[in-house]
């Protein structure tokens, strides 16, 4: 378990400093076009409180159910190292959401 | 098998293997931090808020690894080992919602106030320049970031100590000037990428080392079997009400207050891509969830193992995950990983404190006293209070106070400031007076009745005062007040 637990740890971490790095070299790019004066978007604010509240019930209420599961039974213990790796997976999963957005962004400066 | 008849050991690790870990920590992130700057720093506007360009990733992990605290780490395993699932169970979820509850107070200060660097220099615009009130702001801000850098190098000092055996006073010296010098070369982008690094730094060795911890105590059956065994069913429970009226209720409190009514989260509200402030938070908050979950697993062995508090905790409860890590014979990099969760957990949040200072100091109290000064001089002046602040906190470490004490006082007194600060953004008819006398009153009377009373009086008593005197104050005298003013502020390289 511990063996199998290393080495799904470390390719996401593999996974996770390739996205960072990407996203690293996106921001410096971005951050050129600013110092340039060649990015001139006011970014949209988007999200709204309400979201934010039914994400923050959902988040709160599964981590509830996921710590008063641990006195039910001994397999339910598992959950806490799986909740973690998931912390990880779901960090990736913002990096590349962010790469898609630094893609976005070279296209319309290219376009520009 | 029944778990107590597992022999504990000696920790293997030494104080050179203790050396050896920081000087990589501090040659990694510090070599980093020089090539942040080369590509990143020009002048205080990108040192305090990173251009404003932060994007989604790099603002995720940034809010998560700076709310991982060492109580995060620790605490969770704690207060695990004190209340059983009870006491996981109300440190975690108030946790995560305290990161999401600061959603609202970004979209508002991006709409209404999109050039800002500090929760102070907002009071200062919202309150009509309102010094005596500023300066209350300013201070509480300081005392926040201080506590925070306190509170961390304290754990991370718990850690380093009992894994390794080194001198624990020499921890927060090593700890805090990694911290200093790479904050200090790179400030908030070099803040954000460290912070992307340490998340994968302390989550992926947390699930390593539970489950390293768990096999090696021959299992959950095991596990949960000491449990059903030698502790009281309550300690199971995920609702026992003593948990909650012991330090729940006061905790999740001072949480809010330490999110929403803090500098550190604030400057990061204005250094993440305007789009992405509330996805921030909200994923910030729901990712961070998976780490004190799993942590806390750490204290639910040390109370199934029957760690003695006094003879073999030395009188901190925190020191639960770390004893349990170097004492069952794990290996040596089963051990050094656990470490580096803690630290990277440790670190990433005095540098955002480090940050938080930074920002205070140079916009509230560098620029309001000289408002022609250079640039370059403001650069150095924030680079300066980093230093300062770091030597400091060192010295005062020194006094040699528990940790979980200082972590509780310091939460029940940024309370004082939470309500004053949700009418101050929410009411466009707060009175600055009431906002005033809100916060020094229940600060000064709360903490009287907390140390005679108790915690959950004091913690009350600051509530309902900082809620009500302003409340009554702005019925009786409003100050109308319109938040499209606040679009005046201009960003320092303006």
């Amino acid at each position: 378990m511990v063996a199998f637990v290393t080495i799904l740890g470390a390719i996401i971490c593999l996974i996770g400093a390739y996205v960072a790095i990407k996203a690293l070299s996106g921001s410096i790019q971005e951050v050129r076009l600013v110092w340039a004066k060649k990015d001139d978007e006011e970014d949209e604010i988007i999200g709204s409180a309400l979201h934010s509240t039914m994400g923050a019930v959902i988040a709160g209420m599964l981590s509830a159910a996921i710590v008063g599961s641990y006195g039910l039974g001994p397999m339910f213990l598992y959950l806490g190292p799986i909740s973690a790796i998931a912390c990880a997976i779901g960090v990736i999963w913002n990096f590349t959401t962010e790469l898609k957005e630094q893609k976005k962004s070279r296209e319309l400066a290219i376009q520009k | 098998m029944d778990i107590r008849s597992i022999e504990l050991v000696a920790s293997p690790l030494q104080p050179y293997h203790a050396y050896l870990v920081f000087a990589g920590v501090a040659v990694f992130f510090i070599g980093l931090a020089l090539f942040v700057r080369a590509m990143f720093v020009r002048d205080t506007h990108d040192f305090l808020v990173a251009v404003r360009k932060v994007g989604l990733g790099f603002a995720v992990s940034s809010v998560i690894a700076s709310w991982t605290w060492a109580m995060a780490v620790m605490l969770s395993a704690a207060q695990g080992y004190n209340y059983g699932v009870s006491g996981i169970w109300w440190f975690t979820i108030p946790n995560g919602l305290a990161v999401i509850a600061v959603i609202p107070f970004g979209l508002y200060l991006r709409k209404n106030m999109p050039h800002g660097y500090t929760l102070s220099q907002y009071i200062y615009y919202r309150f009509n320049k309102n010094l005596a009130l500023y300066w209350v702001f300013i201070v509480s801000m300081l005392f926040g970031c201080f506590i925070m850098i306190l509170i961390n190098l304290k754990g991370t000092s718990v850690v380093m100590s009992t894994v390794y055996g080194i001198d624990y006073r020499l921890v927060p010296i090593l700890a805090g000037l990694v911290v200093m010098a790479y904050v200090a070369i790179g400030g908030m982008w070099n803040s954000t990428v460290t912070a992307a690094i340490q998340t994968f730094m302390i989550t992926i060795p947390a699930a390593i080392v539970v489950i390293a911890v768990i096999d090696k105590v021959g299992g959950v059956d095991v596990v949960f079997n000491g449990l059903t065994t030698y502790k009281d069913p309550d300690y199971l429970k995920w609702y026992d009400p003593k948990t909650a009226f012991a330090f729940g209720i006061t905790f999740a409190l001072g949480l809010f207050s330490i999110t929403i009514s803090d500098q550190t989260f604030w400057q990061r509200i204005w250094a993440v891509k305007k789009k992405y402030v509330a996805a921030s938070f909200l994923w910030g908050g729901a990712w961070f969830y998976g780490i004190p979950i799993c942590i806390g697993i750490l204290g639910l062995v040390g109370g199934a193992l029957g760690l003695d508090y006094v003879n073999q905790l030395g009188g901190d409860a925190a020191a639960v995950g770390p004893y349990v890590v170097s004492h069952l014979g794990l290996p040596v990099w089963i051990v050094v990983l656990y470490t580096l969760a803690i630290l990277s957990a440790c670190l990433s949040t005095v540098d955002a404190a480090f940050m938080g200072t930074s920002g205070v100091v140079s916009v509230d109290i560098v620029k309001r006293l000289y408002p022609n000064i250079t640039d370059k001089k403001l650069l150095a002046y924030s680079r300066l209070s980093v230093v300062v602040v770091g030597v400091a906190a060192i010295a005062v470490i020194f006094t040699g106070l528990d940790f979980v004490t200082i972590a509780l006082a310091s939460v029940t007194l940024k309370t004082a400031v939470l309500f004053p600060l949700i009418i101050a953004c929410f009411w466009n008819r707060a009175p600055a007076g009431g906002i005033f006398w809100g916060v020094i009153l229940s600060a000064v009377i709360g903490m009287f009745i907390f140390v005679t009373q108790g915690e959950f009086y004091g913690t009350v008593t600051i509530f309902v005062l900082s809620t009500c005197i302003p409340i009554i104050w702005g019925l009786i005298k409003p100050e109308p007040f319109n938040p499209a003013s606040l679009r005046e502020v201009k960003d320092l390289s303006a």
